[in-house]
């Protein structure tokens, strides 16, 4: 009998939370999505949907042209 | 006419009224060149994520933060931003072009910190995704057509 395959659906966190926009001085929400030496979650770890990602990284981005993010850190959170 | 968003940083070791009267000068200088509906956000001195040199060349660690939002035409935004890289105060500055209103209330962060709560409570419960899918409506039988096909 062959064995069941267990499937994982993945669901985004900003669709569920209905996130239309991303802000970038919104430091709190966007240091959820960065890891410890400040670089950016991928998607396939954090789950979000490619639209959001998108979203998030230019987000991102922008947050770290302004100092508000750092570019690379040894410990942020 | 677009939206504009333009952020200042501002050296914070010159005095609060001399970044205030800055402020201002930016703000005279983007509506006399046209812009409307502005409205200034300004969030005072906080840390840097990470050192920036200043004019005398000295690091800082820390800056004022002012935020302008307006309607302008694309030659504001140009005059403004000559005067502002001409500016030796300004740390750093950088203007953000709006397609639409942006909502007026930033992400919810409680509403995702609650998907997560809610994600955790499911596997403590040993519920995995697929009967939280169930819950929300989402086909799983046709997932999983999809998946075998």
């Amino acid at each position: 009998m062959p064995r069941e395959k267990k499937i994982r659906v993945k669901v985004c966190k900003f669709c569920e939370a209905k996130i239309t926009h991303i802000d970038y001085k919104d430091e709190k929400l966007l240091r959820r999505f960065l890891s410890d030496r400040g670089k950016i979650i991928p998607r396939r770890m954090s789950g979000v949907c490619e639209r959001h990602q998108r979203m998030l990284t230019t987000a991102v981005k922008r947050a770290r042209q302004i100092a508000l993010l750092p570019y690379v850190s040894e410990m942020i959170k | 006419m677009p939206l504009y968003e333009t952020t200042l940083v501002i050296d914070s070791l010159l005095e609060e009224t001399a970044i205030t009267e800055k402020v201002q000068k930016y703000v005279d200088l983007v509506t006399k060149a046209g812009a409307v509906d502005l409205q200034v956000d300004r969030r005072g001195v906080r840390k840097l994520a990470y050192d920036i040199k200043g004019k005398d060349g000295q690091w800082r660690t820390q800056a004022d933060y002012t935020f302008l939002f307006y309607e302008a035409p694309g030659t504001a935004v140009n005059i403004l931003e000559k005067q502002l890289l001409l500016d030796e105060d300004m740390l750093r500055t950088m203007t953000v072009r709006y397609d639409r209103m942006p909502p007026a209330t930033p992400a919810d962060l409680n509403a995702i910190e609650a998907v997560d709560s809610s994600r955790d409570d499911d596997e403590e419960r040993g519920r995995g995704d697929r009967e939280r899918v169930k819950d929300t409506g989402v086909d799983v039988d046709a997932l999983d057509e999809e998946e075998e096909g």
